[in-house]
């Protein structure tokens, strides 16, 4: 019997078409798996599926029966079961109280903790998952705090669960213990979606895959018919090229480098791990790879937010070692980012405002102490003329731009510092036709003068377009190394989501 | 030192103590749920003057207390609905109360009593031997003899921090006000109404504030003064934070803060160190909140959540 | 829109051109109003409710606030209203300034205080005190240069006591975390009892006042200079607006204003973009408290040498507490600061007047304390507002019109 069913489901966001037509059911029974990039649509697929978007057309249907899913809570009465990515979790709460919470068993008004402690056990020991009752959750490692998820959701008797990258947190050992689990829920009946980019695990856990690329569905496969050489070429596939000229540029010496540079994540994972390499004037290094494999931490590190645990660094031949944001600005380093709400700009501030900052305390600027606001504006209305950048107020907040415009704001603002080594992180995201190859007209100007460029991007066109040299991040690890004319974005596809690394440096 | 002067220090003592523990307990509850409520010293106030209009209305006290509960209850409101409803910014919502408080009833006592400063003085009050909660067999007793002849509003401290732990830590209300408090996110997803148990943290804190500032005028002493609560609702705060955000704690935190306020008697007393400079003992609760805060003497983890207003999924 | 020359240079000089008359969200003007408005309306109730009339109630507050010229009492209400006024913006000031780097500066009571002390012991001192006596001695007819000099002695050190003391509530929130909030009150009522329970009650007392007195008295070449005798007025208003146009200069024409409001712009999401772009957030944020708690001390230092010169025995609190009113209705602008201090002055001017009518004189603080409550409401004060004006659209245009415009 088909658990569950989507039929033409699609979702329409302003300016983006999230999921497009997609068709297809689950068997009971099963451990259906969902693949695709970053932004290819799993997530709002997964959070119609669960009541938290509705959709702009198309019909759900659980255990044959037509549903209407307007809220977590509709989803939960259907027993469907979801295992967030972020858990919901109290880190102060023991394990019995989380996975109680909300449905608690009582005496009167009071809590009946000795029975919650029993109910956990029972279930615990029902579908053979060992968790400790009494544990504080917070000091439990994440594997067995996902547990705890997992047991919350079957506990409100989920038939149907739904897993969001639930690997994403886990060390190997965890995941493999996550799929005994599975295989264990499996046999007991249970349904199981499983949303992942990572296709060895996606290969181990799943009987059927289904692929989505922009939103679409690609198509869907047994195991047992494909590998990950084929699911890859089905994520990847053949995107538009824009046509980007080749330039040449003399290469110059080294502006940056790092040695086995390790660094740890917000939640002390270390996420970059023995990376190595260095880039020189007049090149761009570009490093592909999905997203959450390590560049924003290391991004973090070299832009001076995050310490490394260990390894080295070098801007200009200087160490970074303990150098303030400022200081590495001041020796020559731009950064251009994709998060441009929280760390590219200002936004209640001006244009004017905004496209200084960073060199404001320079002249003509600034003298001394005193701002001077006229000069600014000067400035900035030149940089809005040179980018385009619409509307044309210099007055206007940088909130109010679009975000296409907020991006070329950034990029005025940090090839106008005083620079020679740009570290570009998704310059054109959001951005369209348009816009995106004007950023790549100005890096290449970067280049042809003598620039060195470091570019992090999700789209392998870009990358293969811009870069001099290729190196592919996965899993924190760069696992190769290559020129555009020597490979193929089906092979950095393949290398991107890991298929064929043996866990070791390859070169 | 006799037995008896020990005794009475102490039980004086338990009397400072109480409007301070009543301030910590409304913190508690309320910032467990998490809603800030720096407001706590005006509904204190309000507490001060309502209890006593209440108690000198009907000339017992009881009802005092019951008037002292009922306007905190509606201060409360108030506060959770800037704060809840509306979202608004919880310390100026709480400053506003503070403010408010303090221009209202000095108008309201001249308006009902006709004098400025002092209100009449009552009769019938808990700290009137009448009234008191007498306890003979406990008399020759040092230290336990204090409990001999206290004023009911102690003993009614003591209930009601037992009753807030109680409500946070063994029942299923409690074990949801802390999951808004920790986590409304994982609340919602859980089923749980953020918005209505948030409402009955702020409303049943205040409530409690309400009865320490009626504590003061009806129990402490036998009036209301002008420049009640002479900032004690802050020294709950300090207590609040200083006893790590749970109903023991802030018991503790507040009966070391009553100790010091009356450190000078004791000094008297005991005869110790006459040449204490008097301001060291009345900021010890503040310089030793800051200590906490700072880390410098163990961690003091408030609520998760606490402070931030909470917003009904936006997609 | 052509203005003259002359004026457009005489505001050059002072920084203000047109670059800097800002797009302003035409909101932000009408929310203070709105709150005010409401507050009077209930203020109006509360009296009507307690069987007084509401319109001779606020006749006599107004009348007698010394914003209405005329009468013969008009000097001396206008003096007690820049008087208070003064030491109202003074407080709002530095609760502004902190608000726009991202902070409550709830603690300014205590920084109004501190700066009080010091300006005390600095206006009494022997050596001090004594040096510009002689000094106001050798000059004859020119003693006022000493009396200059002294004060301004005195009020730098008070500012720099109290920018100090909130220095430190800022360096205990950046290096370890301690919310501002709370770390301002605590060192609000540290500051409070050490002042009024042992440097005021001791070693600052001379030995033969009878004990409710106060501190010594400062001298006189400490005091502030009068004007506009015989009353009461001196010269802190003249002060507290310089002060008020050197914050509105220090927050719209320096660098570290420029820095001190992207931090506050970014406060609520962890202020990344200023620290990407290299601003040195930590040492901004204590340097910004720093200057706020100058701020409130200057009008500690009004209270002082202004008003009572010494440190009285009978002093309460109520400074700082209000500043954050005039701070939240004058919208953490300088120059809405300056009007919202003078209003909040002008009701406790008239206030005393209102006790005639048998409404005590503390009923401004209820007006304020309710103003301050609506602006917490600010966003149903602006949910509702944007509603009314969509209705008032729909009425003035017709219905084809909105349609294009939609």
């Amino acid at each position: 019997m088909k658990a569950l069913e989507v039929r033409n489901i699609s979702k329409m966001f302003p300016g983006n078409l999230a999921n497009d037509n997609i068709s297809f059911s689950v068997e009971k029974g099963e451990i259906f798996a969902i693949v695709g990039e970053n932004g290819a649509g799993k997530s709002t697929l997964m959070n119609i599926i669960y009541g938290i978007y509705t959709p702009t057309a198309g019909e759900i249907y659980v255990n044959e029966q037509k549903a209407r899913i307007r809220s977590a809570e509709d989803a939960i009465q259907l027993h469907m079961g979801m295992v967030h990515q972020e858990f919901m979790l109290i880190p102060r709460f023991t394990v019995a109280q989380n996975i109680v919470v909300g449905d608690e068993p009582r005496k009167g008004i009071f809590f009946d903790y000795t029975r919650a402690v029993r109910e956990v056990k029972e279930l615990s020991d029902k579908v053979s998952l060992t968790v400790d009752a009494t544990a504080i959750t917070g000091d439990l490692p994440v594997g067995i705090q996902q547990r705890v998820e997992i047991l919350k959701v079957l506990r409100r008797g989920a038939e149907i669960l739904i897993f969001d990258e639930p690997t994403a947190v886990l060390t190997p050992e965890e995941t493999q213990e996550l799929f005994v689990t599975m295989r264990k829920l499996q046999s007991q009946g249970k349904t199981i979606l499983f949303i992942s980019h990572k296709l060895k695990e996606v290969m181990d856990i799943a009987d059927r895959i289904a692929v989505l690329r922009r939103g679409k569905l690609q198509g869907i496969v047994n195991k047992k018919d494909t590998n990950e050489e084929e699911l890859a070429r089905m994520m990847v596939g053949r995107n538009v090229v824009l046509e980007i000229p080749k330039v040449e540029a003399s290469v110059g010496p080294v502006a940056f480098s790092c040695h086995d540079l390790r660094v740890k994540n917000a939640r002390g994972m270390e996420t970059v791990k023995d990376v190595s390499f260095d880039v020189r004037g007049g090149e761009i290094v570009g490093i592909a790879g999905v997203q959450g494999n390590g560049q924003d931490e290391l991004v973090n590190a070299m832009i001076g937010f995050t310490r490394p645990t260990s390894g080295s660094m070098e801007l200009n031949g200087k160490s970074m070692r303990l150098v303030t944001t400022a200081e590495l600005r001041r020796q020559g380093m731009s950064y251009i980012t994709e998060d441009r709400a929280r760390r590219g700009l200002v936004m209640p501030y001006t244009v004017r405002d905004n496209s200084v900052m960073g060199q404001h305390l320079n002249a003509p600027f600034s003298k001394g102490l005193r701002m001077d606001y006229n000069k600014i504006a000067e400035f900035a209305e030149g940089k809005v003329k040179e980018y385009d950048i619409r509307p044309g107020d210099v007055l206007d907040t940088a909130g109010s731009l679009s975000g296409g415009n907020q991006q070329k704001l950034i990029l005025a603002r940090e090839l106008s510092l005083p620079h020679n080594f740009l570290i570009a992180s998704q310059p054109t995201r959001g951005l369209d036709v348009g816009a995106t190859e004007f950023v790549y007209r100005k890096l290449l100007e970067e280049k042809k003068s003598g620039k060195a460029i470091l570019l992090i991007s999700l789209e392998l066109s870009e990358i293969l377009g811009l870069s001099d040299r290729i190196l592919v991040m996965f899993e924190g690890h760069i696992v190769g190394e290559t020129t555009p004319d020597k490979t193929t974005e089906e092979a950095l596809g393949l290398l991107m989501l890991g298929v064929g690394v043996d866990r070791k440096v390859v070169s | 030192m006799t037995i008896v002067q020990i005794n009475t220090t102490i039980a004086q003592m338990l009397d400072y103590t109480t409007p301070i523990l009543f301030a910590a307990l409304c913190g508690v509850l309320s910032e467990s749920s998490g809603v800030v409520n720096i407001g706590l010293d005006g509904i204190m106030r309000f507490g001060a003057f309502f209890g006593l209009l209440g108690a000198f209305m009907s000339n017992t006290p009881w009802v005092g207390l019951l008037f002292g509960i009922g306007i905190g209850c509606l201060v409360g409101a108030l506060h959770a609905f800037i704060t809840i409803r509306w979202n608004g910014d919880q310390t100026v919502s709480g400053t506003a109360i503070n403010v408010i408080a303090t221009g209202l009833m000095t108008y309201l006592l001249e308006y009902v009593f006709s004098t400025t400063g002092y209100s009449p003085q009552l009769q019938n009050y808990f700290g009137a031997q009448e009234y008191r909660v007498h306890l003979p067999f406990l008399d020759k007793i040092p230290v336990i003899g204090a409990l001999s002849n206290l004023s009911f509003m102690i003993w009614l401290g003591f209930i009601c921090t037992i009753l807030v732990h109680v409500l946070l830590y063994h029942t299923v209300l409690g074990l949801r006000i802390r999951t808004c408090g920790e986590n409304p996110k994982a609340a919602t997803t859980l089923g749980i109404n953020v918005f209505r148990v948030r409402w009955f943290a702020v409303v049943a804190g205040a409530a409690l504030a309400g009865i320490g500032g009626a504590a003061l005028s009806i129990s402490s002493f036998s009036g209301f003064s002008d420049s009640m609560p002479n900032g004690v609702g802050f020294i709950g705060l300090a207590a609040m934070i200083f006893g790590k955000w749970t109903p023991f704690g802030a018991l503790g935190a507040a009966l070391l803060f009553g100790t010091g306020q009356i450190a000078q008697s004791i000094i008297a007393v005991t005869g110790i160190a006459p040449k204490l400079a008097p301001g060291l003992t009345l900021i010890l609760p503040y310089v030793l909140t800051l200590a906490v805060l700072a880390g410098f003497v163990g961690k003091s983890v408030a609520p998760a959540a606490d402070g931030l207003p909470y917003y009904k999924e936006q997609r | 829109m052509s203005e003259s020359n002359g004026t457009n240079k005489f505001l050059k000089a002072f920084g203000i051109d047109s670059q800097s008359r800002r797009r302003r969200d035409p909101l932000n003007v009408w929310v203070p109003l709105i709150s005010i408005g409401l507050a009077l309306v209930v203020g109006m109730i509360v009296i009507a409710v307690s069987g007084r009339n509401p319109f001779r109630a606020y006749a006599l507050l107004f009348g007698d606030s010394g914003l209405i010229p005329g009468g013969s009492a008009w000097p001396r209400e206008f003096a007690e209203l820049l008087i208070k006024s003064a030491m109202y913006i003074a407080t709002g000031l530095a609760i502004a300034l902190a608000f726009k780097g991202g902070l409550f500066n709830i603690g300014a009571e205590g920084q109004f205080w501190v700066g009080a002390i010091v300006a005390t012991f600095f206006g009494y001192w022997s050596p001090v005190a004594g040096a510009f006596g002689s000094m106001a001695t050798a000059l004859g007819s020119m003693a006022w240069i000493a009396q200059l000099l002294h004060g301004a002695i005195c009020i730098i050190l008070g500012m720099l006591a109290g920018g100090a003391w909130a220095a430190f509530a800022g360096f205990l929130y950046v290096k370890r975390g301690v919310n501002i909030v709370i770390g301002t009150i605590m060192l609000n009522w540290i500051a409070w009892f050490l002042i009024t329970n042992w440097l005021v009650t001791g070693p600052m007392t001379p030995p033969t006042q009878t004990f409710t007195s106060g501190t010594y008295y400062v001298a006189d070449t400490a005091k502030l200079f009068r004007i506009m005798m015989p009353t009461r007025l001196n010269t802190s208003i003249i002060l507290v607006l310089l002060a008020a146009y050197a914050t509105w200069f220090l927050l719209y024409k320096t660098t570290i204003g420029y820095e001190i409001r992207a931090i506050g712009h970014t406060a609520n999401i962890g202020m990344e973009a200023p620290r990407a772009q290299g601003i040195n957030v930590n040492r901004r944020i204590v340097q910004m408290m720093f200057f706020s708690g100058c701020l409130a001390a200057l009008g500690g230092c009004f209270f002082i040498l202004g008003m009572q010169y010494q440190f009285p025995n009978t002093a309460t609190m109520g400074y700082g507490w209000t500043g954050i009113g005039v701070a939240l209705i004058g919208q953490s602008e300088p120059i809405g600061v300056v009007l919202a201090g003078l209003f909040i002055g002008a009701l406790r001017t008239g206030a005393t007047s209102m006790q005639v009518a048998n409404i005590p004189k503390t009923f401004s603080n209820i007006i304020e304390g309710l103003a301050v409550g609506f602006i917490a409401l600010q966003v149903a004060v602006r949910y509702y507002l944007v509603k009314f004006l969509q209705r008032r659209r729909a009425h003035a245009d017709p219905p084809a019109e909105q349609e294009a415009a939609a």
